[in-house]
């Protein structure tokens, strides 16, 4: 390869906390329009800041879970620009001493693991989100204040596979720690690519430029695909003279463009804010946080398959994202087995989920209803077919499960003199299928269950209606 | 005098009141919320008027509004709340027989208080008598968990001291007052036993004041930009004009002074030079202000030279935080400047200064 | 010493020409004074951002309204009861 890509990523990732980093207005994705405004992030005068003591400690477990070095005094400056999303005119920001520095994040590649270093990560406000129309330029301030930790990285990835490995590792640590919900698709999530290209081997590195505006990890992977060809191709043609720049990227022409030259301020004016007061971090209160740490994606994984000997991929499904988890701890607190739950998860609740076309991140749940079928079903009290039924109404209207068996007679029959009844009947009807079965054809055999349990309007014991019919087809031989 | 009427300058922001109606940056906006001292005063059953007093700086920092405080005082008020960085209301104190309390930094809160200059912004009291101030005191002073420099640390103390209150006094600051007043201010001194003090800094104090000054108010007025409220200028039709033409139009002189200065002494290439080691040199002042041989610095209001020069008298409180006591005593300007939270000693030094004949 | 039109670039504003005459006066003045601190030997000194020594003020993670969003809005220059409105497209 006569070219090297260097990356470096800044990833934005909101706190989950209650109210906002300076002020007390709630956070709350999708909310009405400015709803959760008040004079301080509108930027009306007369209101101090007050720093949210919440997302300190969130920002110290960002640092605990990326094997940072958390500081042990941290402390807040402005950054001063002209923008409509902004409302104070400079945004409150950590320049001078960030919360944490020198973490790491190793990830899995095809082939190996690769360790990304991270230059730091600090605590910042957001900014507000414009709407643009046709004439005028709507402005709504509910996520102006809400709290974010930036974790930047070292340029150390070579290519986008890198990039989106580190990105689901970092989304994963942040979820399991429950630092933040990690959805691109909301905004909560969001990753500034930094690109250059040099000659291999070359010391020195190429103009870097800056993209923004990608809001799926496709869009990632695309964008930086686009961006180190337009690089390379500059180097190599001279077609085009590269500046270091910030480029958005658009995902309906699948090319980055310049943004307005007002994106690239230059010159900040840092300095520090002597309205809050610095945050002296004690060993006891890191110690404190570590402690109560949840467990980890990995740690999961590694205490599901090798204390409760459960099976590796469908295990690695369930810590792969943080809601699957949670629904797997709450609902096995609930039944106690674990091989049952898994299964009902992995092969139920996510064919369900993807009939609905909805992330995995997004299932809701009531996992008590949820554990109710899984037992009804291990009781043998309903059959299988049933169980799925109802997951599939659990996860729709959100029924209650055992209400509705009740109501729709849904329990299971598995008295013999009712399925016999039935499977004599069924043979009977069926006399071709069975002579074909007798002669060798196994695959019918499946016909002959299906119509017996559709007679038994679906709610037999499988079990039972596989032995009946298994030991009449047996004496006919 | 009515000790419960009082007056707040309008940087006080009300519910449902204009803002700082001296600038016609803050026209069409009411404040939808109450400051905290009004809250308190209101629950003490203060009767309070809203007064535009705060002017938003000509060229010269030190502009005295004679007039507007005239007027505020010709009926019954008997005091008014006002946030004075600069020290021209103190200086106005003197020259109109009223007194300027100013309390340490961080010991009133500043909820719904427009900001100027966030590290030295501080509502003082300028009242027709010193028990007037002395009782607004006790009421306005008090932990407000919404001013995030505030912490239950911050409290003044106002039971009587049994010790006499140390004075320290720089003899050298004379050199630069017409005689007349040195004397008064001298023998002011010998009366109250002051030991000689020098105050090393005092000289810089006004650069470092009018460094750190602009760079913090030129950002307190970043938000005022014409998009979300206030003055909006007639002829915008896009954003670069509404922030453009807005704020030309509505900004005073002086403000625009003190904006491009406060840009000018952040910039990358300046920064360094300017504000890193204008915030060294407060800890310095600061630190210089010892407190060790002494409780009470006493100053003089006014040395000879301009308003620029004038300006080191009333930095050494904002720049350290201290608390301080302007008055007179007949032509003579007095300015005592005590150890943060430490008023009850600026009380007791006023006192035996007036009573002495 | 920058020529004034870029910090007021900087600054969103721009002065009238007898305003720039006589800030520009008044900042050469300002300037001239700044020299002085150039001499002082600070090595070794913090700098200091605030007067009060204090650190971790901070209050806890409770949300709640203080005004409702007519408040905020009803002084803004939209015609919308919703958004701050600004006129023209961001280019």
């Amino acid at each position: 390869m006569k070219y090297e890509v260097v990356i470096g990523l800044e990833v934005h990732i909101e706190l989950s906390t209650e109210s906002k980093l300076f002020c007390s207005c709630p956070v709350k994705f999708d909310a009405a329009p400015n709803e959760n405004i008040c004079p301080a992030c509108a930027g009306m005068p007369g209101i101090p800041p007050v720093l949210n003591k919440r997302a300190v400690e969130l920002g110290i477990i960002a640092g605990l879970v990326t094997n940072s070095k958390i500081s042990s005094v941290t402390a807040f400056d402005k950054k001063n620009y002209f923008y409509p999303d902004l409302p104070t005119g400079y945004q409150i920001t950590q320049f001078f001493a960030p919360i944490c520095k020198d973490g790491y994040i190793d990830i899995e590649l095809s082939d190996r693991t690769k360790r990304i270093t991270l230059k730091q990560i600090h605590i910042e406000e957001d900014a507000g989100k414009l709407v643009h129309t046709a004439t005028s330029t709507l402005v709504d301030l509910n996520r102006a204040g809400v709290p974010l930790i930036e974790v930047v990285s070292n340029p150390d990835f070579s290519n986008a596979e890198e990039v989106i490995a580190y990105l689901e590792k970092l989304r994963s640590l942040m979820t399991f720690a429950s630092v933040s919900d990690c959805k691109m698709q909301e905004g909560s999530m969001r990753c500034d690519v930094n690109l250059s290209v040099r000659e291999t081997g070359a010391i020195q590195l190429g103009t870097r430029t800056e993209i923004k505006n990608m809001s799926s990890f496709k869009s990632i992977t695309e964008a930086i695909e686009y961006e180190s060809n337009r690089h390379i191709e500059a180097l190599e043609t001279m077609s085009e003279v590269l500046v270091q720049e910030t480029r958005g990227w658009d995902d309906d022409a699948k090319e980055t463009y310049a943004m307005r030259e007002k994106e690239n301020f230059d010159d900040y004016r840092y300095f520090p804010n002597p309205e809050i007061m610095p945050v002296v971090i004690d060993s006891s209160v890191v110690d404190k946080l570590k402690r109560n740490l949840p467990e980890m994606a990995h740690e999961k994984l590694l205490r599901l398959t090798e204390q409760l000997k459960l099976p590796v991929i469908e295990t690695k499904q369930i810590t792969a994202s943080k809601t699957l988890s949670d629904i797997f701890d709450s609902t096995l607190a609930l039944t106690g087995n674990p091989k049952e739950v898994l299964n009902w998860i992995v092969v139920e609740l996510l064919s369900i989920q993807r009939g609905e076309n909805k992330s995995v991140d997004d299932i809701v749940i009531d996992t008590k209803k949820f554990a109710d079928i899984i037992k009804m079903v291990e009781q043998r009290t309903i059959n299988r077919n049933v169980g799925k039924k109802l997951l599939q109404l659990l996860v729709e209207q959100d029924i209650n499960p055992t209400n509705y068996v009740t109501e729709h007679n849904l329990i299971i029959i598995s008295d013999n003199s009712s399925v016999e009844s039935v499977v004599d009947e069924i043979l009977n009807t069926h006399q071709g299928v069975v002579s074909e079965f007798l002669e060798g054809n196994q695959k019918v055999y499946g016909f002959l269950v299906g119509q017996t349990m559709k007679q038994l309007g679906g709610k037999a014991d499988p079990k039972v209606v596989n032995e009946l019919l298994r030991s009449k087809l047996a004496s006919m031989e | 005098m009515n000790p419960k009427h009082i007056a707040v300058d309008d940087t006080i922001m009300r519910v449902n009141m204009p803002v700082m109606s001296t600038t016609e940056i803050f026209r069409g906006y009411l404040s939808p919320i109450d400051a905290h001292v009004i809250t308190l005063l209101e629950a003490n059953d203060y009767t309070i008027n809203s007064v535009p007093l705060s002017q938003n700086f000509g060229t010269d920092l030190s502009e005295l509004p004679l007039q507007q405080v005239r007027e505020v005082f010709k009926g019954d008020i008997s005091a008014c709340l006002v946030n004075d960085p600069f020290g021209s209301f103190k200086q106005l104190a003197t020259k109109e027989n009223l007194i300027f309390l100013q309390p340490s930094y961080a010991s009133v809160s500043r909820y719904g208080l427009v900001q100027h200059v966030p590290s030295m912004d501080q509502i003082g009291i300028l009242a027709k008598d010193i028990s007037t101030a002395y009782e607004l005191l006790s009421v306005i002073q008090s932990i407000d968990p919404k001013d995030g420099v505030m912490t239950e640390r911050n409290t003044v103390s106002l039971t009587p001291n049994k010790l006499e209150a140390r004075v320290a006094f720089d003899a050298s600051l004379l050199n630069s007052t017409n005689d007349e007043y040195g004397e008064l201010l001298n023998s002011i001194a010998k009366d109250l036993n002051a030991v000689d003090v020098k105050l090393i800094y005092f000289d810089i104090s006004k650069q470092v004041m009018t460094i750190l000054a602009a760079a913090e108010l030129s950002h307190s007025i970043n938000r005022y930009d014409g998009v979300r409220f206030g003055y909006r200028s007639a002829d915008a039709s896009n954003l670069e004009e509404i922030y453009e033409k807005s704020r030309s139009e509505s900004f005073s002189i002086g403000m625009k002074l003190f904006g491009i200065l406060g840009v000018f002494v952040l910039s990358q290439n300046n920064s360094k030079r300017y504000y890193e080691q204008a915030m060294k040199l407060r800890r310095m002042i600061k630190e210089s202000l010892d407190y060790v041989k002494y409780d009470v610095i006493l100053l003089p209001t006014e040395i000879n030279g301009n308003n620029y020069t004038n300006l080191a008298i009333f930095s050494q409180a904002p720049l350290a935080g201290l608390a301080s006591l302007t008055f007179s005593k007949g032509n003579c300007g007095i300015q005592l400047l005590a150890k943060p939270y430490h008023e009850q000693q600026l009380l007791e030094t006023y006192n035996r200064i007036i009573s002495k004949d | 010493m920058e020529d004034l039109r870029v910090l007021e670039e900087i600054e969103k504003f721009s002065l009238t020409d007898e305003e720039r005459v006589t800030i520009e006066a008044m900042i050469e003045r300002y300037y001239e004074s700044f020299n002085e601190l150039d001499g002082i030997d600070t090595s070794g000194i913090e700098p200091l951002v605030s007067v009060i020594s204090q650190s971790n003020i901070m209050r806890e993670d409770i949300a709640k309204h203080t005004v409702t969003r007519d408040d905020i809005l009803s002084g803004s220059h939209s015609e919308s009861v919703e958004y701050f409105e600004i006129p023209g497209i961001l280019r």
